[in-house]
């Protein structure tokens, strides 16, 4: 175990993540369980509303830690770069422990886990907090079984980010076998691509190619969601909206390999140099970028969420009127991270 | 009035966040030193190499293994190589230079053992102290490109 001031950080924040999320599952869990019942006594309703309000309490708890714990990884992982000395950036960090014996071996498996699933949690707390919402404007409560199940499901994945995360905290780092990647010590000519499908990916579009498809997919993706924006009532029964998310997820993999294999080499001013991980402690104005594009496509996301679990007759007006202003920040978030793009490939 | 006004402000500061911090990122990025060409990492003076390309741009490096990999890939000879005189810290040519492959790593990322000499005295002196070996003939790092500037 690596202990230094992020390490420390980052175990506190676990600690009270795992305490929120076992909490909110139990809660979520007891609130589920008490709705099944046919008859109420009026001190059982009581009850089971002061229930459902602190285990809305603790779920905005357990949201503000997700959105902390995410970025914290990668500062964490950026702290243990010195450690190794031949290691040079954060991907070098992800590699420790491939190919060792020991229980080390778990490492690299579990910062892949974590990276999937802390945008997860924190989509899927997007959807709560958004139901939640949604039904605080209502009389009758109609989402409340909606919003506890997901509820449910987002102390679930809570609570499996923050196990993992503790183990790979306390799992020894030293003294393993460094697996050789583009930021590592046996570093060779043919192995500077930190992702292999990406590298894959550019060199089946070529440079110039990858660049027209990012920028002409992304534009069109753009134009569907101003579409969409100004003439949401005419799509609001047709699969449209669902075609959008599909191609907002299609276009992600496009995305990485444009920011991996065009941007980030240009930007950093290294030509042979394909790793976004370096973007994070030398163009944090880049990664401002990154964090818009994600912004724009989790957007997309939750809008359709709205669509698919907050439409009944008495929120229907409310769910529409939160759909589009998904979408106008959505549409915001992705012209923001296009123009930043643009310009910070340009002005490389 | 208020309400449109204030919207108005935010976005203002929001085109002005988009379009400024690029600039500004790639501003202070161009005045900030300039580490080495393949990896970005700080050049320490004493290691460090440069290379001028066919088109005469200059690329320095924080090692000769870094300037050795980045050779290889841009496929084309360079025009000229400077290395650094341990010794002295002054830049020669890599033809004058004497390499010495030593268990001493100059660059624990690239894992650089290769130590460069302008005096044929220090650099045995360096593979006596850590039971190195003076590289010669195809040994020596950039070897094809010395040779041509040797014979022009």
């Amino acid at each position: 175990m690596i202990l230094n001031a992020y390490a420390v950080l980052s175990g506190f924040v676990v600690v009270l993540r795992g305490i929120a999320a076992v909490l909110v599952i139990g809660l979520a869990c007891c609130v589920l369980r008490s709705r099944r019942r046919v008859e109420f006594s009026p001190t059982e309703r009581t009850e089971s509303e002061n229930r459902f309000y602190l285990l809305s309490l603790l779920s905005t708890w357990l949201l503000g830690l997700s959105l902390i714990s995410w970025p914290l990884l990668y500062l964490l992982l950026q702290s243990y770069v010195p450690h190794w000395p031949g290691v040079m950036c954060i991907y070098g960090v992800t590699q420790i422990g491939a190919g060792s014996r020991g229980y080390s071996r778990f490492l690299p498996g579990l910062i892949v886990a974590l990276q999937f699933l802390k945008p997860a949690a924190v989509f899927v707390s997007g959807v709560w907090w958004l139901l939640y919402r949604i039904q605080r404007q209502t009389q009758t409560e109609p989402l409340m079984g909606r919003i506890l199940l997901v509820q449910l499901g987002f102390g679930v994945l809570a609570l499996t980010d923050t196990l993992l995360e503790g183990v790979y905290l306390v799992i020894p780092k030293r003294e393993e076998f460094l697996f050789t990647g583009c930021c590592t010590s046996d570093i060779s000519y043919q192995s500077d691509r930190s992702i292999s499908w990406l590298a894959s990916l550019s060199d089946g579009l070529g440079p110039k190619w990858l660049s027209f498809t990012f920028y002409v997919v992304n534009f069109g993706l753009v134009f569907a969601l101003w579409c969409f924006r100004i003439r949401s009532r005419q799509f609001e029964k047709s699969p449209g909206m669902n075609l959008l998310l599909l191609g907002a997820v299609l276009v992600a993999p496009l995305t990485a390999a444009y920011l991996a294999e065009i941007a980030a080499p240009a930007v950093l001013r290294l030509p042979y140099h394909h790793c976004l991980y370096d973007l994070i402690p030398r163009a944090i104005d880049m990664v401002l970028g990154i964090v818009l594009y994600v912004m724009g496509a989790g957007c997309v996301g939750w809008a359709c969420a709205v669509r698919w679990l907050a439409v009944r007759p008495e929120t229907k007006d409310l769910a529409r009127s939160d759909q589009d202003w998904l979408l106008s920040v959505g549409l915001n978030c992705y012209v923001a991270a296009l123009v930043m793009f643009f310009l910070e490939v340009s002005l490389a | 009035m208020n309400s449109q006004r204030s919207r108005w402000i935010v976005r203002a500061i929001g085109l002005l966040v988009v379009v400024g911090l690029p600039i500004l990122g790639a501003w202070l990025r161009r005045q900030s030193e300039q580490g080495c060409a393949l990896d970005g990492v700080r050049i320490d003076p004493v290691f460090a190499v440069r290379i001028i390309d066919v088109h005469g741009i200059e690329a320095r490096f924080c090692c000769l293994q870094c300037a050795v990999w980045w050779v290889q890939r841009r496929g084309e000879a360079p025009r000229q190589v400077f290395v650094t005189d341990e010794t002295s810290g002054r830049w020669l040519d890599a033809a004058d230079a004497n390499f010495v492959r030593s268990g001493v790593i100059t660059n624990a990322t690239t894992g650089n053992r290769v130590h460069i000499f302008q005096r044929r005295s220090d650099a045995e002196r360096h593979a006596s102290d850590s039971r190195g070996t003076i590289l010669t003939g195809s040994a020596r790092p950039f070897e094809n490109i010395t040779h041509r500037d040797r014979a022009n």
